[in-house]
């Protein structure tokens, strides 16, 4: 069997503290928007009406604005110079439901920036390369408080099963007249597990030798209380503690083990009336977490892959994520 | 803090709005004095009305609103067309603003979008930069100067966000930015190449008129005058001034009188015959405030005339076109001069009385003529007639009902300068001497914070021409026999003697009178320098800034290159103050454990953002055991300031890292 790969867009803690971005010189482009063409435009008229009439006030006014779009170009650049991104995480999710990955943004030493817009980059749209994004597009729209570490969260909707990764992240920003935008491309490196969509309606498969050591291979009634643990998406509502829900807002689910020695073992070609793969992969996942909520001790095995018998938070996620990254 | 991503943005926000308004109102105000009545009412219904629509939600024409829409178009069509209507006959440049204010008012009414805003401030910069043509004074500019702050501030605060920044930072904010501009705005303002203008069009008349001299003199208009403190003109001489006695500045000369207004003569347009001179010349460069009259003030008497200026036969400098913007022009007068040439048929009307006026006058003429066979005795005697008689000099003489000249001579005897001049010169044309009157100004007020000599509007003068046959046309000047003071001592003389009766206390009190003129000869000063170095920054000015530098007659490729680079290094000085000046939020503690951190990595033992302190240093110990007391120690008290009250160890917790040495364990 083959361990699961090393991935550092898992559900660790956090991220390796090496991965830091500092926006500098080398990554920051620049350029004027169309309002500051505009102005442009309404600097020239002004200079040549000035010298049409000799006016010294007009050049006053001409070459204040001027000078201001320039100290404005230094202002625009300031607002992004310095960024340090630090890391990031997503938690996984399953198949349909948004990802929602986490960017940490590092603004410690650093002033207040204002405006601040984040897009994920689309490398096919030439549109995107040359044209800022308008405000209802960016993924993410904000500010960086002065001194402080932010997290920055980005949706992403429609997520199929796999690993979905974040990819490139353009900041832009044309703080603060809006004569320059500049932008600079992050590379986080960061990636979401995707599991796939629990679904399938076959029941979970009890082994025989369970049902005849005198289990009559019912749930209910029989598992003994073992206690709580945190509700994770897809877990059978069936389960939840709403009493305590009631008292504190905490979704908790009740956790129920079987002796120790019930387990199941949930098997690939046990699923051959499933035609297609997606459908095995959903109804595994939904195994596994049917398992895991009733305290069941279960093994996955898929071609190519076995995961052990065993139980607990870790075991899920192994199982999850084996699903997750299946590739037949 | 953190915000989602869809926003709109299609509604402009009350507060947006307001600032918005803020510097629209400031700029349009001083427009909307000078246009027709109709225009900012017009312009106040569409602010109130957008102003609404942004407080309490009124419609505004658009998508959807098919009404509004239609009233739009009809009321912008009924608009223009008042305009047209309004400036029939003068369609031109305050047509034009009228037009780009209302266009103003439109445009608020179909402001959605981010897009529109910018418009809407373009719009605005238009309308600062037409108010110069009527106003480039100092408070106009600072007024300039708070409406781009506004401007800007507003600009920052369509850029912000989500109304992040509160409305002083946001001032601040613009205020910095324009601070920073100044530099640059400076060396482009002073390298930019200049050019004499206009490049379309006909060079417009930017300025008003302000009263002053007239082509004609009659009883009272000189003395009216004297109520206005407005400059007529300022002077700067290289080197000494004359004595004030004889600093007499010419303009227009009057030759005919109809017995009581006198008028000038065609002489003005023929050329001045040589004027002989002896001795030394007053060098000095006199800036004269538009009058819209030729009239080029200089002292008695120049040889020639400067550049677009001639020197007509009665030796009055006229400039080529009627002054209409403050001119600048330098000139070498000579007081000792001669003037020796006329025309016969200019003495014959420089003989003429009208019949019938003057009958008492012309008796007395003939007295003298016969007492006295020298003309400059006769001169001298009719002198002495004015100060023997108790003749009285003062600013609100009785009115003359009959003769002008008679009922002055013999009866009121008290007048202003010019009916001394009207008389004297009927005295002395009835007594067969041409004579002539001159109009201009007599003497100034030095200002030596300036250095230069200013001349106001009631500096105003008349007095005398006499033609004697060995001399030429000499200068008598009646003012000197009646009130010698006015020309020693200037016009406040007479003036703060009239104005006492007024009791302002300020004459008593000395020191508050010399408070009071240092003040405003400061003010005055500054204004003038405002005057020849921002507004009068010409091109020959330019030329002379830079050979002054060292820059010989560049052309202008090498001056846009010399305004590039200069403009480059003060861009880099601003970066320079930007980004590598360390900004206010500065952490000492956060440095020192920095340096603690950084020591740590240099040995292998790299922080992990994920570890706390804590953590950091129980790693440390593992890996750096020899270091361990120090590593703890050095902890506990970065633990004790960050999660804890006291600061004072942070001096102690800076030496103990400085003096932390790890050992690669």
């Amino acid at each position: 069997m083959s361990a699961i790969p090393a991935d550092p867009g898992l559900d660790s803690p956090a991220q390796t503290g090496t991965r830091k971005i500092r926006l500098g010189r080398k990554r920051i482009y620049i350029l004027p928007t169309r309002y500051g063409v505009m102005f442009a435009c309404v600097l020239l008229l002004m200079l040549l009406g000035s010298i049409n009439y000799d006016n010294s006030l007009g050049y006053v006014l001409t070459f204040l604005l001027g000078s201001l779009s320039l100290v404005c170009l230094l202002h625009t650049y300031r607002n992004l110079a310095g960024i340090t991104l630090d890391g990031g995480r997503a938690s996984p999710v399953f198949a349909g439901q948004p990802a929602h990955f986490q960017l940490c943004f590092d603004n410690r030493g650093s002033q207040q920036r204002f405006a601040l817009m984040l897009q994920r980059r689309n490398p096919q749209s030439m549109r995107q390369l040359l044209f800022p994004a308008r405000q209802d597009e960016a993924d993410w729209q904000g500010e960086l408080r002065a001194n402080k570490l932010d997290k920055v969260p980005i949706r992403i909707e429609h997520t199929q099963r796999g690993r979905l990764a974040l990819g490139k992240l353009t900041i832009s920003s044309s703080f603060p007249l809006g004569l320059f935008r500049a932008w600079s491309v992050l590379t986080p490196g960061l990636s979401c597990v995707v599991y796939p969509q629990p679904s399938g309606s076959a029941e979970l498969p009890y082994e025989l030798g369970a049902k005849e050591s005198g289990q009559s291979g019912l749930h209910e009634g029989v598992d003994d209380f073992l206690g709580f643990r945190e509700y994770y998406p897809g877990d059978s509502p069936k389960y939840i503690a709403w009493k305590s829900y009631a008292r504190n807002q905490e979704l908790l689910i009740k956790r129920f083990c079987g002796n120790g020695s019930e387990q199941i073992s949930l098997d690939w070609d046990s699923l051959f009336f499933v035609p297609d793969q997606e459908g095995r992969l959903s109804q595994l996942c939904r195994w596994v977490v049917a398992a895991e909520s009733r305290g069941l001790r279960y093994s996955l095995r898929l071609p190519g892959q076995v995961i052990p018998h065993a139980n607990g938070n870790t075991h899920r996620q192994e199982c999850l994520t084996c699903l997750a990254l299946f590739k037949p | 803090m953190n915000h989602s991503t869809t926003d709109t943005h299609n509604q402009i926000e009350l507060d947006l709005l307001i600032w918005l308004l803020a510097g629209l109102l400031l700029v349009v105000i001083p427009h909307l004095l000078r246009m027709p009545f109709w225009v900012p009412t017009i312009l106040s219904v569409l602010i109130v009305w957008r102003f609404m629509a942004a407080w309490r939600g009124w419609p505004l024409p658009g998508k959807g609103q098919p009404l509004l829409n239609v009233l739009k178009q009809v009321s912008a069509l009924v608009i223009f067309v008042a305009v047209y209507v309004s400036y029939i006959g003068k369609l031109g440049r305050d047509a034009g603003i009228t037009l780009l204010v209302v266009l103003l008012g439109l445009k608020l009414i179909e402001m959605h979008s981010k897009r529109d805003v910018y418009i809407t401030c373009f719009l605005g910069y238009f309308l600062i930069v037409t108010n110069f043509f009527f106003s480039q004074t100092i408070p106009t500019a600072l007024l300039m100067m708070l409406v781009i702050t506004i401007m800007t501030a507003t600009l920052i605060r369509l850029n912000e966000g989500h109304n992040s920044m509160s409305t002083l930072a946001r001032l601040q904010m613009a205020a910095t930015m324009l601070l920073q501009s100044i530099p640059v705005l400076i060396i482009a303002f002073l390298l930019f190449p200049r050019i004499s203008g206009p490049l379309w069009g006909v060079q417009s008349d930017a300025y008003t008129t302000t009263s002053g001299l007239s082509e004609t003199m009659s009883p009272g208009n000189i003395s009216e005058l004297t109520q206005s403190d407005a400059p007529a003109f300022r002077v700067k001489f290289d080197g000494r001034l004359p004595h004030p006695t004889k600093m007499y500045w010419r303009g227009p000369v009057l030759l005919h009188t109809d017995g009581r207004t006198w008028t000038a003569a065609d002489a003005s347009r023929r050329p001045a015959q040589p004027v002989s001179v002896r001795g030394e010349a007053f060098s000095y460069t006199v800036t004269v405030e538009p009058h819209n009259k030729r009239w080029m003030f200089a002292l008695e008497m120049p040889t020639e005339a400067p550049a677009a200026a001639r020197l007509s036969s009665d030796y009055q400098l006229l400039a080529q076109k009627p002054i209409k913007r403050r001119m600048r022009y330098s000139i070498n007068s000579y007081p000792d001069y001669q003037l020796l040439y006329a025309d016969r048929s200019e003495l014959e009307l420089a003989l003429h009385i009208p019949v019938g006026k003057h009958i008492q006058t012309r008796k007395l003429a003939d007295q003298l003529r016969q007492q006295y066979s020298s003309d400059e005795t006769l001169i001298k005697e009719s002198l002495q007639y004015f100060r023997a008689n108790g003749f009285i000099y003062t600013l609100t003489p009785a009115l003359l009902e009959g003769d002008s000249v008679d009922e002055f001579m013999f009866s009121t005897r008290q007048g202003f300068c010019e009916h001394y001049a009207a008389a004297f010169t009927v005295l002395m044309r009835a007594a067969g001497i041409p004579a002539r009157v001159v109009t201009g100004y007599q003497g100034g007020e030095y200002n030596p914070v300036g250095d230069y000599l200013l001349v106001r509007q009631r500096d105003a003068h008349a007095w005398s021409e006499v033609w004697l046959d060995q001399r030429g046309w000499v200068r008598v000047d009646p003012t000197s026999a009646v009130s010698p003071n006015r020309l020693e001592q200037g016009m406040q003389i007479i003036t703060n003697r009239a104005l006492s009766g007024l009791a302002l206390g300020l004459n008593e009190n000395a020191t508050l009178q010399s408070l009071w003129r240092s003040v405003s000869n400061t003010l005055d000063a500054v204004s003038n320098g405002w005057n020849q170095w921002v507004l009068g920054y010409s091109p020959e000015r330019q030329r002379r800034l830079l050979r002054e530098l060292g820059l010989k007659n560049p052309d202008w490729g090498n001056l846009m290159l010399w305004m590039v680079a200069t403009t480059v290094i003060a861009m880099l000085i601003v970066a320079w103050w930007l980004f590598i000046r360390r900004p206010a939020h500065h952490d000492p503690l956060k440095s020192a454990y920095d340096r603690f951190c950084r020591k740590l990595a240099r040995v292998g033992v790299s922080p992990l953002t994920s570890e706390g302190p804590i953590d950091l240093c129980r790693r440390a110990c593992q890996q750096l055991p020899q270091s361990r007391a120090e590593i703890e120690t050095i902890t506990g008290l970065y633990a004790r300031l960050r999660y804890g009250k006291s600061d004072s160890a942070l001096k102690q917790l800076s030496e103990q890292i400085s003096q932390f040495k790890p050992r690669a364990g």
